[in-house]
């Protein structure tokens, strides 16, 4: 057990993450919160706060994690670097929970704790400022769907920007994300050509995002276009399709630090 | 102790660097691995340290096998690459973030040994020069007194009162269960420190001998004419005469030149 997980050694590498990196992590964060507070308040309205908050939620939650992540994924941009971290005296699951687990998990944390803070800022404000009954502007709710969405999509381009630095020496962010964008395209690729074999041609290709409704369109029939969707939700669809991915994508990363050469 | 069972690595399938090669180092040593560029040495290193793995074969540090990466096997080994990873922090968040993961590291003998080095205070250690971060980390893989110290081209960027500081640091620190194994191209650096000598040729161990077996066999010498042949067995022509080595007939104790 001592080789696998040890809290004291556990501790000391948490503390060289916080020493190093620290004020550049929380830093990302608050850049991400600063830009949203700025673009909240370009006009002070409760319809114009729920959609800018909205949207700004979504944003930082999927894509926040590209800063951030830039700034901890990084440990093998040169030879020496790459040395001082497979040589750190850790073993492969204390690295891999804590670049992995902790340091994601840190972001949403973080992110959530201030996002909160801010949302009950802006909605005490509006509601006074307005004279709002208290039902018609509330909070966010972490448990809403475009919360939830967003984080399980953020995590697993975080877990891709991470997995990507064990690839790539140099621009691994950039690279990860274009292999990420270009895997995108594939699936838009497959599941239109998957449309079209099961519906016989029908579906157009702006029409075949994955797993989104299928609209098929037919002259030849009375209504002319139909459109085909799932019976489950998309939190329900993301829930399925990304927790693997997640978890493909962080069994390779436990992987590849156990078994990386340099 | 280190020892390559029947090592057989390879980069690329098709060419093979180390085919069954056997070699132990013991401790209490301080070993020169010298060699042509691409021969090997780095290649050898990091087979130690678990950077690499053979392709077949085994390598054994200290009845551990080293690509497994275990924390025990990494808190008692340390590799100075030829040039060193120093993060934006200061010297005393350093000393407790780093040196807590060696069970042996002394921060007083880190702190004395950054004085005989003459390494300046700084509050961001990336601030130091190339030099003084070399020094930097020298000063701090000695103080973890783990029991393999690996050093590629440790006096590259030193300047000469360090390289001499340096050189007392080693014969200073060693004892009888410690290996240092040092990897140079700058044999006048180290050559009076070592106790053995390793030569790698393209994956093979061509020379692998302590300084007093080949002192005994072999005499270097210098003439200002050119030497006889006979007992001669190589020459190189320098500034104001010849440097010799030759068959240590007369059992006579030179120093070994190994350039």
């Amino acid at each position: 057990m001592y080789e696998i997980f040890n809290l004291k050694r556990f501790s000391l590498s948490l503390r060289r993450l916080f020493v190093e990196k620290g004020i550049k992590m929380i830093g990302s964060i608050l850049i991400i919160l600063l830009v949203m507070i700025l673009f909240m308040n370009i006009e002070f309205a409760p319809g114009f706060y729920t959609e800018i908050r909205l949207f700004f939620l979504i944003l930082a939650l999927m894509f926040g994690p590209v800063l951030y992540m830039g700034i901890v994924a990084n440990e093998f941009t040169n030879h020496s670097k790459g040395i001082s971290y497979l040589l750190m005296p850790n073993s492969a699951f204390e690295k891999w929970l804590l670049n992995n687990v902790v340091v994601v998990a840190l972001y949403y944390v973080v992110f959530g704790l201030l996002f909160r803070l801010v949302d009950i800022w802006m909605v005490g404000r509006l509601t006074t400022a307005y004279n709002l009954p208290e039902s018609v502007l509330s909070i966010t709710e972490f448990t809403s769907d475009g919360f939830v969405i967003a984080t399980i999509i953020g995590t697993a381009i975080s877990l891709g920007i991470l997995l990507g630095s064990h690839y790539f020496k140099k621009n691994s962010m950039i690279i990860s994300l274009l292999i990420m964008f270009g895997l995108l395209i594939v699936v838009f690729f497959l599941d239109y050509a998957f449309a079209n074999i099961l519906f016989d041609g029908l579906v157009q290709f702006g029409n075949s995002a994955p797993f989104g409704p299928v609209s098929i369109t037919d002259p030849t029939l009375a209504v002319g276009r139909y459109d085909l969707a799932f019976s489950i939700t998309v939190k329900q669809l993301i829930t399925y399709t990304f927790v693997p991915l997640i978890a493909m994508l962080s069994l390779t990363y436990f992987v590849r630090i156990k078994e990386k050469q340099l | 102790m280190i020892a390559f069972n029947n090592f057989n690595f390879a980069y690329h399938k098709k060419f093979p660097l180390y085919v069954d090669l056997n070699l132990e180092l013991s401790p209490g040593k301080i070993y020169g691995l010298f060699g042509k560029n691409g021969a090997g040495k780095s290649t050898l290193l990091k087979n130690i340290t678990g950077l690499n793995r053979p392709v077949t074969g085994t390598v054994n540090v200290n009845n551990q096998t080293p690509h497994k990466r275990k924390p025990s096997f990494l808190s008692d080994i340390y590799l100075i690459p030829e040039e060193v990873y120093i993060p934006a922090i200061s010297r005393e968040n350093y000393i407790k973030t780093y040196g807590s993961f060696y069970p042996n590291f002394s921060r007083e003998e880190f702190l004395s040994y950054l004085e005989e080095l003459d390494v300046p205070e700084t509050k961001n250690l990336t601030k130091l020069s190339f030099g003084q971060q070399k020094k930097f980390i020298i000063s701090f893989a000695l103080a973890c007194n783990t029991s393999v110290l690996i050093m590629d081209e440790p006096t590259n960027g030193l300047d000469i009162p360090s390289k001499s500081e340096f050189r007392k640091l080693m014969a200073k620190t060693m004892n009888d269960d410690k290996i240092y194994i040092i990897s140079t191209h700058q044999v006048r650096d180290l050559d009076h420190i070592l106790d053995h000598i390793l030569i790698v040729n393209a994956g093979q161990i061509v020379l692998d001998a302590s300084v007093y077996e080949i002192s005994k066999k072999l005499s270097f010498n210098f003439y200002t004419n050119p030497p006889e042949e006979g007992t001669t067995i190589a020459v190189d022509e320098t500034i104001g005469g010849y440097s010799v080595m030759e068959k240590n007939v007369l059992d006579e104790e030179t120093t070994i030149n190994l350039e």
